[in-house]
């Protein structure tokens, strides 16, 4: 046990030994795991951005989501719904309830910081965003909208913090619409507790939203109810006779069922995190191979140190635990540090490069604040690779001059 | 002590040099070296000294024939047993062995890493034989601040750190002058005489008018086995 000990010890500060060797199987990880790291973390965080959009987080209560997303379409894109609309659809054979949302990006205080900001009907509020009671997940009140009143805002617990908020703060005007400058007060913070995409959201309510965007009559999206097994039919009656309503003409209307959505989010998202997982895939050859080279550098300085070792009692086992020991540690440092500086990339740079990479529609540098999460999995299958690819590299050629006669290895 | 720490049998050892052309570096070599002995070996350069006390040492494997080690033979021996075994011997190697990016002390008490020594004790063992050697002052530098003849009682001082049964020296005193090679044969002497088995291999007379038995190597042969009183 003590002989264990020691060994691991004679390990531990061979790193420090071999400067140059050690700081370029670092470097190689690095390369490897900070690109997979910030691709990884962007992945998550667009995806977690992505379920906001069909309210589809934390597993809800089915019944309580709504079956079918209305959105306008021009030239096969989404775009807004009139308000109208929500009318006759609510008319429909089989249709219980239409909400109307409105889901759009705001810049917030002094910082312009990225949010998504939400509205829903009064009424709609007290009941549910996601499915659960929107009055269990906050704190304080729920938005209400007072003619001529300042708009009140429910803050995301992340948004909160960032913006150093608190119940009853105002914050700098996010829009200036038609009607003056209005300053938004904060009425409620969701707990630190709720889920991910509250914490970056701003809840409100419909008429609220409609005026700080300045788009009267319109909603992003009609969240429709329906019977039990009424979907599909609502949704081809609403293609067939929404389309032609009111008096913009070439606007149709496009229906999402939500288990569309949520099957159409992954297969989306997939897609790219399999182009990502290839050019990863070959990124970890290469720093195999990369690895490889390097320790071929020292080898024969190792197969000497290696024979000289056994010469002098070294059991074959001993003289692995001292190479695995070290490359196990210099697995972990890297993998450590990649994990700091994908965050820091992420964080402080805005996923710089990368994220125009990985996000269809951003540039080199993102002029939002790109969406990450860094989930404990991929940083924890970074240490695992870390390690994989540094041991790798020595534990064959170290086992290959550890078997082979103390005399030959030394020559 | 009593009986024989090492014994060879009909021992050979041959080395490939190009696809065809073979060298016999040792032939037929049946000795029995006694416990508490001191052996020198000599012969001309290229005469197989080096061969043989690297497979008497467990460093190499002969062609054919046996060596045996008290009452083990090497070729049965598992990994771990044969780790036992060189743990029992000290070895001071012809050529530079020093371990490049370990200091001196370290060099000297790294086998006894292996057997679980703490760092305290392995650095105080290293002191008192360095100082014995007139390496004190160079106790924290690298084998390439030394000079050859430092690397090579740097070497000694290994081989005598673990308190070795048999030390198994080739040619330890070929680079020092005559004062540093009195000190190293002091040294061989007085661990011969708390009953080590010392078998060198050298040119160097001195040393072998230390010895009580002279074998002469001759292209691999034993050609002479002397034993003085
Ligand atoms: N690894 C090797 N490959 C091929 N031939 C070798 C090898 N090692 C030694 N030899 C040959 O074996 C013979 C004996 O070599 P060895 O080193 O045992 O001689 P030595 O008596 O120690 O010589 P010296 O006094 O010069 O050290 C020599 O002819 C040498 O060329
Ligand atoms: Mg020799």
């Amino acid at each position: 046990m003590s002989a264990f000990i020691e060994i691991a010890r004679t390990g531990c500060t061979a790193i420090g030994r071999h400067p140059i060797r050690s700081t370029v199987t670092i470097a190689a990880v690095l390369s490897v795991l900070v690109p997979y790291l910030v691709g990884m973390g962007l992945a998550e965080g667009v995806r977690q951005e992505a379920l906001v959009a069909i309210g589809s987080v934390d597993g809800p209560d089915a019944t309580a989501l709504p079956d079918l997303y209305v959105s306008g379409s021009r030239f096969g894109r989404r775009v807004p719904i009139r308000l109208a609309a929500a009318e006759q659809i609510s008319s429909f054979e089989g249709v219980v309830r239409v909400v109307p949302r409105i889901v759009g990006r705001v810049t917030l205080g002094a910082k312009d910081i990225e949010a998504i900001l939400v509205g829903l009907p009064q009424e709609e509020l007290a009941e549910a965003v996601d499915g659960t009671k929107i009055g269990r997940v906050i704190d304080g009140e729920l938005p209400t909208s007072e003619p001529g009143g300042a708009p009140q805002l429910v803050l995301g617990s992340a948004l909160a913090g960032e913006l150093g908020q608190q119940i009853g703060g105002v914050i700098p005007p996010i829009l200036r619409s038609s009607r003056g400058e209005k300053t938004p007060r904060i009425v409620g913070i969701f707990r630190t507790d709720s889920s991910m995409w509250q914490s970056r959201v701003v809840l409100t309510t419909f008429e609220t939203a409609a005026e700080l965007f300045d788009q009267q009559g319109l909603a992003t999206d009609l969240l429709v109810h329906c019977r039990a097994g009424q979907p599909a039919e609502v949704s081809s009656r609403i293609v067939r006779e929404v389309g032609g309503v009111g008096d913009e003409t070439g606007i149709g209307c496009e229906v999402i069922s939500r288990s569309d959505l949520e099957s159409l989010l992954p297969v989306g998202l997939g897609h790219r995190e399999g182009v990502f997982n290839l050019v990863f895939v070959v990124a970890f050859a290469v720093a195999i191979l990369a690895i490889l080279v390097i320790s071929g550098f020292g080898l024969s300085e190792r197969r000497r140190t290696i024979g000289i070792l056994k010469a002098t009692g070294w059991q074959t086992d001993q003289v692995l635990l001292r190479g695995l020991v070290e490359h196990l540690l210099l697995g972990l440092i890297g993998a450590t540090a990649s994990i700091l500086l994908a965050f820091v990339w992420l964080k402080w740079f805005n996923g710089f490069w990368i994220a125009g990479v990985f996000v269809s529609g951003l540039g080199t540098s993102p002029e939002i604040a790109v969406p990450f999460v860094l989930a404990p999995v991929p940083a924890l299958l970074a240490v695992l690779i870390a390690c994989l690819l540094v041991t790798i590299g020595s534990v064959f050629s170290t086992w290959r001059a550890a078997v082979t006669s103390p005399a030959e290895a030394m020559r | 002590m009593t009986g024989a720490p090492l014994a060879t049998s009909t021992l050979e050892r041959r080395y490939r040099a190009g696809s065809s052309h073979e060298i016999v570096a040792v032939r037929d070599v049946s000795l029995e070296i006694s416990s508490g002995s001191f052996v020198a070996l000599v012969g001309a350069s290229g005469s197989g000294k080096s061969t043989l006390l690297a497979l008497l040492g467990a460093l190499d494997r002969p062609t054919s024939g046996t060596v045996r080690f008290g009452d083990q033979e090497l070729s049965g021996c598992s990994d771990v047993e044969l780790a036992r075994l060189r743990r029992r011997m000290g070895f001071v190697f012809q050529s530079e062995s020093l371990i490049p990016r370990l200091s001196v002390w370290e060099n000297v008490s790294y086998p006894l890493v292996a057997q679980g020594v703490g760092g305290p004790r392995r650095r105080q063992l290293a002191e008192s034989l360095l100082d014995r050697l007139g390496l004190a002052s160079r106790f924290g530098a690298l084998p390439e601040e030394l000079s050859g003849g430092e690397q090579q009682r740097v070497a000694v001082a290994r081989a005598l750190v673990g308190s070795p049964e048999v030390l198994l020296a080739d040619e330890p005193t070929s680079h020092l002058d005559v004062e540093s090679a009195e000190r190293t044969y002091e040294l061989f002497r007085e661990v011969h005489s708390q009953g080590t088995t010392v078998l060198v291999a050298t040119h160097d007379p001195a040393l072998v008018g230390s010895a009580t038995r002279v074998v002469s190597l001759e292209a691999g042969r034993v050609v002479d086995d002397r034993t003085d009183a």
